[in-house]
């Protein structure tokens, strides 16, 4: 099937943008860690940020995508614009044939976070997930029917992360709950072009090459799994949107450093899971295994790898066996800071400390070699283990440095 | 009587007494001497805080 889509570019320092908004790649547990992480202490009403946050960084897509439709596409043009988008990124499937102008019925059949937030804890949650799906609707309806941003409520009536079959979304005429006054994304470009890759063993334009080889579009259900996990290719606004805001609302409590640190074992949760599937993938022993003779081979080999994941670009500066020095250039979380909120006073790349530290707790030791099973026994084991590398960020684009630096070492 | 340790052993333990503290915007939990043994009515609290964040 041929989708109706908008431009998908890459840019400098392996950033990917879709209609002008900049992508990243992220599974299922991360999407899962990272929302049961905001949605801790039921006070701070983090479900209205969430589906905000969506609504925000698609409405700000879908009007720069209708650019690239026929004549502006018409509203079937401009639904199957969004209703191919959400299949596309891997959110599943998106119906909305039966919401009007004044509101209507959004369904669901296959959600990422609906089923596949249901595959990571195998029980019914207690409360619907879908909250990004609501904002999505939300914002698709107000774009097909040429209303302005904001001008839908959404009521999540049924969730697949629930026990429903389908999911059903009911929007209404009305202002939310909660609408940001700004946008920002996240496209920031650095000034420090990254230096080359490091003198190894590992080619990484012949990894690029091979990856872009392969197909990372949602299949026919609005899926992508790949590499053991259901990835996304998502908005970097939302997670910096909603991330940023769960720690502004975090500080009022006296436990902002709590929620730094619950956003970095987040983080971790992504690398075992992401980068632990990328590297005992067919995939990693047809193109990048052969290319390793050491572990810090593997290391190079995932950086090369993480660079296509619309990151920013990584450079490994130093690395041993007991520390590693990573420059990051254009990382997401600083630039989304940037744009967001200008200068930072403390560093916010928290998905990046934990992705580095646990890139090297994989390779170093977890013997991701020897391909274990990456369940939750084994994250157990690994991360009671001695000697793991714990995570520093030296320093940050968002403070206004040249780089951001992570250092991690045991 | 228990403690904090006994609770929530290793950096795991640690990191779900944090999402505790967090879930019940108790910032003191994270500064208690993590062998003291805690009050029995405390204890019952943070099993069902735990039993809340363990799930989905």
């Amino acid at each position: 099937m041929t989708r109706t889509l908008a431009p998908l570019s890459a840019r400098d320092h392996g950033r990917t943008l879709y209609a002008g908004e900049p992508l990243v790649f992220h599974c299922n547990f991360y999407n899962y860690w990272l929302q049961k992480t905001m949605l801790l202490d039921p006070t701070l009403h983090m479900e209205h940020v969430i589906e905000a946050a969506a609504a925000e960084a698609v409405y700000a897509m879908l009007q720069r995508g209708a650019a690239s439709l026929p004549a502006g596409g018409g509203e079937a043009g401009r639904r199957a614009l969004a209703e191919h988008t959400f299949a596309e990124l891997g959110f599943g499937t998106l119906d909305l044939s039966r919401v009007g102008p004044g509101g209507g019925t959004v369904h669901t059949p296959v959600s990422h976070y609906g089923q596949c937030f249901r595959q990571v804890v195998e029980e019914d949650f207690a409360a619907p997930q879908t909250l990004f799906d609501a904002g999505y609707a939300r914002a698709a309806a107000a774009f097909v029917h040429r209303r302005p941003a904001g001008s839908f409520r959404a009521r999540i009536d049924a969730c697949a992360s629930m026990g429903a079959a389908a999911g059903r979304i009911e929007l209404s005429l009305g202002e939310p709950e909660m609408v940001f006054g700004g946008y920002a994304h996240a496209a920031h470009l650095a000034a420090v072009p990254p230096p080359p890759f490091a003198d190894t063993s590992v080619d990484e334009a012949g990894i690029h090459t091979a990856l872009a080889g392969l197909d990372f579009s949602g299949n026919e259900e609005g899926l992508l799994p790949r590499f053991g996990v259901m990835l996304t290719r998502h908005f970097a606004s939302f997670y910096n949107r909603s991330s940023f805001e769960f720690l502004a609302r975090m500080g009022e409590t006296g436990l902002e450093e709590a929620a730094e640190m619950l956003l970095v074992d987040t983080g971790y949760r992504c690398a075992f899971h992401t980068f632990g599937g990328i590297m005992t993938s067919p995939e990693w022993d047809a193109v990048i295994r052969p290319q390793c003779r050491t572990r810090a081979d593997w290391a190079h080999g995932m950086v090369a790898v993480v660079n296509t994941l619309g990151w920013g670009t990584w450079r490994i500066r130093e690395i041993d066996d007991d520390h590693i020095v990573v420059h990051l250039h254009d990382d997401y979380e600083s630039c989304g800071w940037r744009d967001l909120y200008g200068l930072a006073d403390r560093p916010v790349s928290h998905l990046a400390a934990a992705g580095v530290a646990g890139m090297m707790n994989l390779i170093y030791c977890a013997d991701v070699h020897d391909k274990p099973t990456l369940d939750l026994d084994f994250y157990r084991r690994a991360f009671e283990s001695d000697g793991l590398f714990e995570a520093e960020q030296r320093t940050s684009m968002a403070m206004g440095h040249e780089v951001t630096e992570i250092v991690a070492s045991r | 009587m228990k403690t904090l340790n006994d609770l929530f052993p290793g950096r795991m333990g640690r990191v779900e007494l944090t999402r505790i503290a967090v879930r019940l915007r108790m910032p003191q939990l994270l500064r208690t001497n993590a062998d003291e043994a805690l009050a029995d009515d405390v204890v019952a609290a943070l099993q069902s805080a735990l039993d809340e964040v363990r799930k989905g």
